[in-house]
């Protein structure tokens, strides 16, 4: 009977001894995992208050918004709004007390959360309106590689003649006949266009961070506006996009015409294929944006037609199809074959992907691309339009340019 | 209640010498057991626990690298060697092992520039160098951790990292007789910047180093937001 009770008495030890291992390890374990919860709760109070003061610029200093996140309260508060003004005010640090200089146009706001009333963190920063998306000047601009597989003429504005310019950051290729350029030829890399030059100045090209901006706005505004589907558009009979319009869905266009106005932000979450007679004429005036989320294929006799004089941007997310195109068409993220009537485009910039420009019309606008394919030959060309290109367009929303956090 | 014939007559006879044999043989084999059991048994917790600590150490020391990573700006992170000589540049692209790691930022709470046009900006005052050193107990690799003042300066708005200041500050930090350790017991640290989109990727291994080679490897990626 001794024995029994020596024996069990040994292994209720043994267990005590493994379970407070076991719940040591847990509570360090759990320790770092609060101060993650900690810390991403002070900055979604952060992150609110810069959305609030996204949505209102004219939001009141000195006021917070609450919440939780992680079942960790937070504060995000605009601390001193200074956006639209052009002097230098201070206000106090919340934690330390020193005075930080907020700078013009800009706001400095925080977040703050702590765990059961512990230490506090702050994430604290210094924001700023988003630069707007800026494109570079030029008839064609790459960010890698600009690949002239056909002899096609690319033609000035006649407005300022000689300016019918190709850039590329990467290299300019020309496997066989080099097309006719109206303008001045350049890569960072080598350029095989006679005359061109090799080892050129990088230009400049927003950032994925902006272009993401831009996007995200232009998706915000949209739907805001009206929402359609993109079934609704394909149906051959055409439509009318009035307003800001968020499509949601692929547009898959072989007839009809579908007419956009009144309006700056049309926002595709899908792919546009428009083919056959198919024809988007976007009569929007100023300074305005076509996003398409996907890919977007024009071929055949359709047509993608802007306003001509205007700043129009076709800003195309997808990146190049892997194996075959959603629209049946060349695996790129923007092909442009149209066989059809000549057309304004305007600024077409596809940020993840290729531009192929071919057919056998005449396209006028600029054209900017992770890469570009001229591909068209002699029976088409691609004819500048500086005004187009002058697209800078605003993004609407706020970044951070200074950021800290104890 | 009358005993039974059984009871009764087994305690008339009482064991057989055969029977107590029996019984001490499983006995001693039973206790003989439990003694080579026990004190693996109660080892293990705290060796599970030195595993814990150690990984949890790591794992802290990688919130301090993620920090800040997360305070600076995405050209100011530089992979460096420290052996045979001390260079950095920066890793564009998936990260790769590192002897150490050089973060431009600043040590202190107060990291926003006061004064003229660049004021609201972040305070480059210096470098946050992590490099891997051998443990002091001879076994393995620590992380250490130390602040190096080199002042960054901004034109036109625009931070200038140079690659020789970074160097600078690994060279520094290296010098230091007893620097801090930011973690014990870390294999390796892999670094790994995105310019295009402000990304900072960190891996980091650790784990105990003896005998039973435990490994863990986590992962911090992180935006750079100055």
């Amino acid at each position: 009977m001794l024995i029994v009770v020596i024996l069990v008495a040994l292994l209720i030890i043994v267990a005590l001894i493994v379970a407070y291992g076991a719940f040591n390890a847990q509570t360090s374990a759990q320790a770092l995992g609060v101060k993650y919860r900690v810390l991403n709760s002070a900055e979604a109070g952060a992150n609110l208050a810069l959305n609030e003061l996204a949505e209102n610029p004219n939001y009141p200093s000195g006021n917070c918004v609450n919440g939780t996140l992680n079942a960790k309260p937070y504060s995000g508060c605009v601390e001193l709004n200074n956006l639209g003004n052009k002097g230098t005010p201070q206000v106090p640090d919340p934690e330390t007390g020193t005075l930080i200089t907020v700078p013009a146009n800009s706001a400095y706001i925080y977040g703050e959360s702590s765990f059961q009333g512990g230490r506090k963190v702050y994430i604290e920063a210094i924001a700023d309106p988003s630069p707007p998306l800026t494109l570079p000047a030029g008839a064609i601009n790459s960010q890698n590689d600009v690949n002239d597989l056909a002899p096609e003429p690319i033609m000035q504005d006649p407005l300022s003649p000689g300016d019918a310019n190709v850039n590329a950051d990467g290299n300019i290729n020309v496997p066989g006949t080099p097309s006719t350029v109206q303008g001045a030829t350049s890569a960072v890399g080598t350029n095989q266009i006679p005359g061109g030059t090799s080892g050129g100045a990088a230009i400049k090209f927003p950032t994925q961070i902006e272009v993401q901006q831009a996007a995200q706005n232009a998706r915000s505004l949209a739907q805001a506006g009206s929402q359609v589907t993109g079934a609704s558009l394909s149906s051959g009979s055409g439509g009318a996009i009035a307003g800001n319009t968020y499509v949601n869905g692929d547009i898959q266009l072989t007839k009809g015409t579908i007419t956009i106005t009144q309006g700056s932000y049309v926002y595709v979450n899908g792919n546009v294929c428009v083919s056959g007679s198919g024809v988007i004429a976007n009569a929007n005036q100023g300074q305005n944006v076509f996003v398409v989320s996907g890919v977007m294929a024009v071929t055949g006799t359709g047509n993608y037609n802007a306003a001509p004089g205007q700043n129009s941007l076709l800003l195309v997310l997808g990146s190049d199809p892997t194996t075959f195109s959603p629209c049946g068409a060349a695996p790129y993220a923007l092909d442009l074959e149209p066989t059809g009537t000549p057309s304004q485009i305007g600024t077409v910039y596809s940020s993840a992907g290729s531009v192929y420009l071919g057919g056998s019309t005449t396209l006028t606008g600029a054209a900017d691309g992770s890469n570009v394919l001229i591909g068209g030959g002699p029976s088409s060309a691609f004819k500048y339009d500086s005004v187009q290109s002058a697209t800078t367009m605003t993004t609407g929303t706020l970044t951070y340019s200074a950021y800290n956090e104890y | 209640m009358r005993p039974s014939k059984y009871r009764s007559a087994r305690h008339a006879r009482g064991f057989t010498l055969a029977e107590i044999l029996t019984v001490a043989v499983l006995f001693g084999m039973l206790l003989t057991t439990i003694a080579a059991v026990i004190p693996a048994v109660m080892r293990a917790p705290a060796q599970m626990q030195s595993q814990v600590d150690e990984v949890n150490s790591a794992a802290l020391a990688l919130y301090k690298v993620q920090r800040d990573a997360r305070q600076s700006d995405v050209n100011g992170v530089f992979n460096c060697t420290t052996l045979p000589i001390v260079a950095c540049s920066q890793q564009v692209g998936p990260p790769t092992q590192t002897q150490a790691v050089a973060i431009a930022g600043n040590d202190s709470s107060q990291f926003f520039l006061t004064g003229g046009q660049n004021s609201g900006q972040a305070s480059w005052t210096g470098y946050t160098v992590y490099w891997l050193a051998p443990s002091s107990s001879g076994i393995g690799m620590d992380l250490m951790r130390s602040f190096e003042p080199v002042v960054s300066n901004i034109l036109n708005g625009v931070p200038q990292f140079k690659t020789a200041d970074a160097t600078w500050a690994v060279t520094t930090a290296l010098l230091i007789s007893s620097p801090d350790v930011a973690a014990g017991d870390v294999r390796k640290l892999l670094v790994g910047v995105t310019p295009a989109n402000g990304i900072v990727a960190l891996q980091m291994s650790a784990g105990v180093n003896r005998g039973d080679q435990t490994e863990l490897t986590m992962y911090g990626n992180t935006y750079a937001r100055n």
